[in-house]
């Protein structure tokens, strides 16, 4: 399964383990970028 | 020693030493002292003279005063810090009545950043410091844009704006020091020098911006059940 542009993706019930990784592209001072996220119901 | 000196809005010269506030008498070359009665001894780190013909007067430990030309107010600024009793030492004070509602801004050595509200009876103090987003509570003010700078010996210095009220923090880059003195250069100049404890730094305020785009996040992998997809 590939992820979809639209950042949508529909799982069965069995894929129950994911994960992601994610960067923020701002070179300017990298040391500085902060991430948030967030996990809804 | 003198911290602080400043002329003000009818061309008076004023000195601040470590015990003593003085004027300066040019025709005959004499200092005058505002010591006791009128004046109770603290270092006077910073003064200011308003276009209202207004002194404030910024001390050590004894808060901030104002000489309206015959006598001193005293306002004292409860701030989060009990161990730095009224504000610690006010570094630098900036007021314009065409800005914020005249609001005074002092900037502080441990404090943050304090502003006085003299339209309120009294006089009221807002605090604000890390908490509120500055960089550090080490804070100066600056009368040439007006801008504010915040910061800490290893983080740098953070400048932000009173004029727009807004968040103090920019990220500040190449100015890893910490902050001695600023304004060393005139007017004119148009440009902030921040006297450092590793030589000087000199930027033009102005030209500094927020980055007001956040940048934009990707998403490098993902995994199901610790299978990679594509």
């Amino acid at each position: 399964m590939s992820l979809p542009s639209d950042g949508r993706v529909q799982l069965s019930y069995q894929q129950n383990d994911l994960s992601f990784e994610f960067a923020a592209l701002d070179y300017h001072a990298p040391g500085k970028n902060q991430y948030a996220y967030r996990l809804e119901a | 020693m003198v911290w602080a000196i400043t002329e003000d809005h009818a061309g008076e010269l004023w000195v601040g030493t470590w015990t003593d506030l003085y004027s300066f008498d040019r025709q005959a070359g004499t200092f005058r002292s505002y010591q006791r009665p009128r004046w109770s001894p603290a270092a006077v780190r910073s003064l200011y003279g308003d276009e209202t013909g207004l002194l404030w007067v910024g001390t050590q430990g004894a808060g901030l005063y104002r000489w309206d030309g015959t006598r001193f107010t005293s306002y004292q600024p409860q701030t989060s810090n009990p161990h730095n009793a009224a504000g610690g030492f006010i570094r630098s004070i900036y007021t314009n009545l065409a800005l914020d509602s005249g609001a005074v801004w002092a900037g502080t050595d441990a404090n943050g950043l304090l502003r006085f509200d003299r339209a309120t009876p009294g006089g009221e103090f807002r605090q604000y410091t890390e908490k509120d987003g500055l960089a550090g509570n080490e804070c100066n003010v600056s009368w040439l844009t007006p801008t504010v700078f915040c910061g800490w010996p290893r983080t740098g210095v953070y400048p932000g704006s009173i004029r727009q009220r807004r968040t103090f923090v920019t990220t500040m880059r190449g100015m890893a020091c910490t902050m001695a003195k600023h304004g060393l250069l005139p007017e004119q100049s148009r440009r902030d020098v921040h006297g450092c404890t590793g030589g000087l730094a000199a930027f033009y305020p102005e030209q500094i911006k927020d980055n007001a785009l956040p940048p934009p996040i990707a998403i490098t992998a993902f995994r199901l059940l610790n299978q990679p997809e594509p």
